[in-house]
């Protein structure tokens, strides 16, 4: 597989630390693949599709590979490789619950959009309203949002799996699929797992070729880069420690 | 059929993991292990942990891989408290990289700490400062002075891996055999190459420049399996591009006993090794053979 170029055509502050660049051109990719970004002379590392057409992704700056990132301007090249691994299941799911934590947020958007036609619930679990991302793009496509935040500045005071806890009072799901933190991930695919839905989670991983052969991202026996990173239900459970 | 003895280490197939491919963890090596390969390399372990180079550390090129990972490794202590207990039917090689011949020793005597069944010295890496290549570890008076230091610290077999890109591996590979080497892995990744990014008009690679591997590497390989067959006694672990059973018997017919699996699991993930043994069976089945014995090097007749 090579390495494509494209042009950035809009870049979105969606906030301080945060930015979304729009390409000039559409990727072929299932929800929960991935792709490795390239910045020539620094570094290359792995990033979600918030969308494939056109091609968007979304990045928080956290550190000097993505303030790099945050520097790349309308009309400037980024060049990427991918897409890689595998993504979420989509499969004849009526009713389906995504929990979103922080930028994990972004995974769920395209699969809420390739999804279409299911009742889709989604939780965005933040730190503070500031981290709340992509809520008003999930209400476009018809979803229900719910929001959760630590500091209670926006939705329900609390974590996303509180948030999950209510929703599971009234609703019944097929499936939860969720994307953010290893330990928030582990909370809600251990609660799916107790009330026997079934559960998908993009595992988080050090991944350095993102081919599957350096082995710098392998969990237990599992290389995420080229197995996952979406894990279902035993799987799941097995690398998140349930 | 397959069963392979290289030395004291006994295969139940000639199928041997590179090392560098997928070797950071022991589950990892064990799931390798249960897909079909007779025995598994560590990464290359240094004294100190190496983050190694940022990436890309690798590209496809079209014809196999370039990489330059840069030794990345958790390190002595981290290594050996990762491998220990080894316990599978398939064997571990221990694989092991010094800046000098003193710290090739030292990783040596500490690999006896746990149960690995041989120890692989690798001469040979072509992109990383103070190692290998870049060190002039290639040369006849280092890969004696090395082998030697590193078997007066270990009993278990000894494999050396050379360079696939330097002139006269055959008279290397004596020198290593006269100093003590049980077996010949011939040979790492070569070049170095370099792929460039024709929109960035930009080396791909982080560190610029990287090993190549994959079936570009191939006939390079294979030449070289034959000369150091001609050269020395003892066995050789042929690899370089070796991606289908055809190029297995390939390997075999140039001299090898032990086939090296790296890149052919890009392509065809860890189940590659199951269907190279069953291709190669399959195919000594077909030709009258009861083993691979009775096709090695038979290309040199």
């Amino acid at each position: 597989m090579n390495r494509q170029t494209f042009r950035v055509k809009k870049v979105i502050e969606e906030s301080q630390e945060v930015k979304t660049f729009v390409l000039d051109g559409s990727i072929e990719a299932d929800a929960g693949q991935f792709f490795m970004l390239w910045v020539p002379g620094v570094n290359e590392k792995p990033f979600c599709f918030a969308d494939n057409d056109p091609f968007t992704f979304t990045v928080c700056n956290v550190g000097p590979f993505s303030s790099k990132v945050h520097e790349l301007k309308e009309g400037e090249l980024v060049t990427v490789l991918g897409p890689l691994g595998k993504g979420y299941g989509i499969g004849n799911e009526e009713r389906i619950l995504l929990v979103g934590g922080g930028y994990g947020t972004v995974s769920l958007y395209l699969l809420a959009k390739q999804a279409k036609g299911k009742k889709i619930d989604v939780i965005i679990g933040a730190k503070s309203k500031e981290d709340v991302s992509y809520k008003k793009r999930f209400e476009e496509l018809g979803c229900r949002v719910f929001v959760t935040t630590d500091d209670g500045s926006e939705g329900v005071k609390g974590y996303a799996v509180d948030g999950m806890k209510e929703l599971l009072r009234e609703n019944k799901y097929d499936k939860v699929y969720t994307c953010g933190p290893m330990i928030m991930m582990k909370t809600i695919c251990g609660l799916a797992k107790e009330k026997g839905i079934q559960f998908e989670a993009s595992l988080e991983a050090n991944m350095k070729c993102g081919i599957g052969i350096c082995g710098s991202c392998a969990i237990k026996d599992k290389i995420v880069c080229k197995d996952g990173p979406v894990f279902a239900n035993e799987e799941a459970a097995y690398l998140l420690d349930i | 059929m397959l069963k392979t003895k290289l030395m004291e280490l006994e295969l139940e197939n000639p199928l041997i993991l590179a090392s560098g491919i997928l070797g950071t963890s022991k589950k990892l090596l064990e799931r390798i292990g249960d897909a079909g390969a007779g025995a598994l390399t560590t990464k290359s372990i240094s004294i100190e942990p190496r983050e190694g180079h940022n990436s890309p550390i690798i590209t496809d090129f079209g014809a196999g891989l370039i990489n330059a990972v840069g030794y990345a490794n958790p390190g002595i202590d981290g290594a050996l408290e990762e491998f220990k207990d080894w316990n599978h039917k398939s064997k571990l090689i221990f694989s092991i990289v010094g800046k000098t011949a003193e710290e090739f020793g030292e990783l040596a005597k500490r690999s006896n700490e746990i149960n690995v069944d041989a120890v692989e010295v690798v001469l040979s890496c072509p992109h990383t400062p103070g190692y290998g290549l870049m060190a002039g570890q290639g040369t006849l008076e280092h890969t004696y002075e090395i082998t030697k230091a590193v078997r007066k610290k270990t009993k278990k077999p000894l494999i050396i891996k050379l360079s696939p890109s330097v002139p006269g591996v055959g008279e290397l590979a004596k020198e290593a055999e006269r100093a003590g080497a049980d077996i010949i892995n011939m040979g790492n990744s070569g070049g170095p190459g370099m792929s460039i990014d024709i929109e960035r008009r930009k080396p791909v690679l982080g560190f610029r420049f990287g090993g190549i591997s994959g079936p570009g590497l191939k006939p390079l390989a294979i030449r070289c399996v034959y000369d150091v067959y001609e050269a020395v006694k003892i066995p050789i672990i042929g690899t370089g591009g070796i991606s289908n059973y055809k190029d297995a018997i390939e390997i075999v017919m140039a001299g090898a006993t032990g086939i090296g699996i790296g890149t052919a699991v890009y392509y065809g993930g860890t189940e590659v090794f199951g269907e190279i043994n069953k291709g190669m069976e399959k195919w000594l089945e077909e030709h009258g053979c009861s083993s691979l014995k009775e096709i090695k090097g038979v290309a040199h007749e």
